[in-house]
């Protein structure tokens, strides 16, 4: 991978990457470095490992019984799976969004600060950080008017990028998005799509598809997982036009999986 | 067209399928089936037929005698008030319910979010083993454990505490299975926003799983006021209103139980009778509560279960 | 699902058929475009100038069905490079089949006889060119990148022999006489062949990136020099 532009650790550093469940291996061996600011996409068959391997970067294997984790995470140059690291400020600080809208059943409002809450930010630093994240988020215009709304009561497009926006308001560096767009219709696929464009730019983004066209469209780089190996990482443009293994050609070309 | 001549056959139209049969094997079976349909009904009428009756019997005995003053005059010699027992039952059942919910919300809680799963189905096993035990034998451990080995006495702490024994359980579940039932995606995305337990369960879980809980007091509470062994057992009957924990009190069940021998007529049968009138009452505006609670709760996370 | 790819990789197979066919008919065109040159047939350039049309056709049935497939498959990897290369080799293939038919107008009204010498190269480059479009298309057809790559050198014959011709044709031009007309047409006849041959490089160079995903363009022939001027 080239090295960064910018002085100091990648913003995201994988390294000898394992993830066991048991006897079976989940993650094998990867290792990934993530460039201060980027969309990487991370491609592969139904059951390769891409939601493990997600899920990996900000511990919430911690929330399944059973994985076991080894290698090393690093965050700005820290492993996040370092026994004296709290893997709720991990959390803070690596956000995700899954595949379902998960917002909860409060206004639009409470459901975007409550990141914010969690940390006790004062109450108007508090109004300000939301309307920023739901700025970010590309959801301001359509709920401005009235914040203080069910969020249960916005399409499901709008719910998603209310979790995006509720991620952002607490200022994370990283990104997880788990197939954020697999419940969306294509109208609300173009939005959060749009979001991830722009926001791309700005943080580092770790995006689970299995849309190899949504890959073509938002991301710089583009990682072919499978069977738990990383087969094969590059920019888009290359990946899609000129695979370099065999596997990642038959899986793009959509000859298996 | 098909002209039809005389004695020639015309198919019908493929549509004719869906026309209700008209041989005579499918006639029977339609005919069964509705009879079937009209069976089940009655059946139901049936199975509510106990309860009607009950509700009937005890009405039309207690209505006779049932007045104001049975129910609020508390002088001691009074042998026609049931107002000492309501209130005695009222305070016992209020510290009973106090303490099976200090028990089983901490218990639920614990058993739903942080024990290991080994060790929580421990817990569920024994919570249902105590469920299933006989209210005598509650009230018999009562005796042993409160009475006599704590030394407290035949009070209305006594009979709290092993009343709030044998609502445990229910109360236990309940709660287990209100937060259990949080959404896995919620629960995920609180603690993948950077929640900590403590502020999960606050912001998140016991707002969603609050409906059920209050669900499952009621309920609870219903079963409680029902029961007659662990107070027997443990709660020396008084003709006053207990002022203290350490006092003897009386309660409706224990009313019944002792009075329901008197003969037809005499003031003990009434009391009876009265009293019988009014836990039904009791138990079956819980149970309405928890219906009503049970319908709003459905309305307002409605779209959170997907 | 398998349903849907047997489906995909059937219409590939008949795009690439239909571009080989494409090729056949426009190379039938150079063919007989140069022997009604060659010998000033009316009535054979007529036949050529009347297969202009299919020519059309083919061009623009492929280009439709390659867009449908790209709508519909959203190709990636070696699809996407072959749909690519698809199009522009089918451009190329039309600007075969046109020059063709450029040969057959030019003398058709011109009637006359050649040079034996420039005869026998135009012949000659005839011949070569179409080898060239012929071995570029099967290799395309067959993924055969060595064969592809063996086209490249072949223009280096091509040119030599147009420098040839262009010289003798110019030296007879100065003579002056009744057969100059013929000999001007001929001279452009010839640079027509040339292009042939180019173009024949082109289809290769595709095939090569449709095959492997190369696009170096080391390998493409340098354009000849100009035919020195000889001194006024």
């Amino acid at each position: 991978m080239t090295a960064s532009v910018a002085s100091g650790p990648p913003v995201l550093s994988v390294q000898k990457l394992r993830v066991r469940a048991g006897k079976r291996i989940l993650l094998d061996d990867v290792d990934l470095e993530f460039e201060r600011t980027s969309l990487t996409a991370v491609i592969g068959p139904s059951g390769c490992g891409k939601t493990t391997f997600v899920r990996s970067l900000n511990r919430m294997t911690e929330m399944t019984p059973g994985l076991k984790v080894t290698g090393r995470v690093d965050y700005l140059g820290q492993n996040i799976y370092d026994p004296a690291v709290d893997p709720v400020l991990v959390r803070r600080r690596i956000g995700m969004v899954f595949q379902r809208p998960t917002v909860f059943p409060m206004s639009v409002f409470e459901n975007a600060a409550f990141g914010l809450r969690l940390i006790r930010e004062e109450e108007n630093e508090i109004d300000r950080a939301v309307t920023e994240a739901l700025q970010r988020a590309g959801l301001w215009d359509e709920v401005k008017d009235d914040l203080n709304r069910s969020a249960l009561g916005l399409s499901g497009g709008q719910q998603q990028r209310l979790c995006i926006a509720r991620a952002l308001a607490v200022q994370p560096k990283v990104l997880l998005m788990d197939e954020p767009c697999s419940a969306l219709d294509p109208a609300a696929t173009q939005r959060v799509e749009a979001t991830m464009d722009r926001l791309k730019q700005e943080i580092v983004i770790v995006l689970v598809t299995h849309n190899v066209g949504q890959a073509a469209r938002v991301s710089d780089r583009v990682a072919f997982l499978h069977s738990g190996r990383l087969v094969e990482v590059g920019v888009t443009a290359d990946i899609l036009e000129r695979p370099r293994e065999k596997l990642t050609e038959q899986f793009i070309t959509g000859r298996f999986g | 067209m098909v002209t039809a001549t005389e004695g020639s056959y015309v198919p019908p139209p493929p549509g004719a399928e869906l026309l209700r049969a008209t041989s005579l094997s499918l006639r029977w079976r339609v005919s069964f089936d509705r009879a079937i349909g009209y069976l089940l009904p009655l059946l139901y009428l049936v199975a509510l037929l106990p309860i009607a009756w009950i509700v009937y019997w005890v009405s039309v005995h207690a209505l006779v005698t049932l007045n104001w003053s049975a129910l609020t005059d508390t002088s001691p010699l009074d042998t026609h008030s049931l107002a000492v027992p309501i209130i005695s039952t009222f305070y016992v059942m209020l510290l009973a319910t106090v303490i099976a919910v200090v028990f089983g919300l901490f218990g639920g809680i614990a058993t739903a979010e942080f024990l290991s799963e080994r060790v929580a189905g421990w817990v569920r096993t024994s919570a249902n083993l105590l469920a299933g035990t006989p209210s005598v034998v509650v009230g018999y451990f009562g005796y042993f454990a409160f009475v006599l080995y704590f030394g407290w006495g035949l009070n209305v702490i006594s009979g709290s505490f092993t009343l709030a024994f044998f609502m445990l359980p229910y109360l236990f579940r309940t709660v287990d299975l209100a937060y259990t039932s949080v959404p896995r995606s919620i629960r995920e995305a609180a603690y993948g926003q950077g929640s900590r337990p403590f502020q999960y369960l606050l912001r998140i879980a016991t707002p969603i799983a609050f409906p059920q809980v209050l669900n499952g007091v009621f309920l609870a509470m219903a079963i409680g006021v029902g029961e007659t062994a662990p107070l027997w057992l443990t709660l020396e009957q008084s003709a006053l209103v207990p002022t203290g924990l350490f006092q003897p009190a009386s309660f409706l069940t224990g009313q019944i139980f002792e009075d329901y021998t008197s003969g037809p007529g005499t003031p003990g049968i009434a009391l009876a009778f009265e009293a019988a009138f009014i836990l039904l009452v009791v138990v079956i505006s819980l149970n309405i509560i928890v219906r009503i609670i049970s319908a709003r709760f459905r309305k307002r996370v409605e779209g959170l279960f997907q | 699902m398998p349903g849907v790819d047997e489906d995909h990789s059937r219409e590939m197979g008949l795009l690439k058929q239909h571009v080989g066919e494409m090729t056949e008919l426009a190379l039938g065109m150079v063919s007989d475009g140069t022997r009604a040159l060659l010998h000033g047939d009316s009535e054979l350039a007529h036949s050529v100038g009347s297969r202009d049309a299919a020519l059309d056709r083919y061009d623009l049935n492929i280009e439709l069905e390659t867009i449908r497939l790209v709508a519909v498959m959203q190709p990636e990897g070696p699809d996407l490079r072959t749909t690519e290369a698809i199009l522009k080799i089918a451009n190329c293939v039309d600007r075969i089949g046109r020059l063709g038919y450029d040969l057959s107008r030019y003398l058709s009204s011109t009637p006359g006889t050649t040079d034996a010498d420039v005869a026998e190269m135009v012949r000659e480059m005839d011949e070569r060119s179409r080898a060239m479009v012929t071995a570029a298309m099967d290799a395309f057809l067959s993924g055969d990148v060595a064969r592809a790559k063996a086209v490249f050198p072949m223009d280096d014959a091509v040119d030599a022999l147009h420098r040839k011709a262009q010289a003798r044709l110019i030296e007879l031009l100065r003579q002056g006489g009744p057969e100059s007309d013929r000999r001007a047409f001929l001279l452009l006849g010839a640079r027509h062949l040339e292009r042939v041959a180019d173009n024949a490089c082109k289809i290769a160079e595709k095939a090569v990136y449709a095959i492997t995903g190369e696009r170096r363009t080391e390998y493409l022939p340098r354009r000849s020099p100009p035919a020195p001027r000889p001194p006024a």
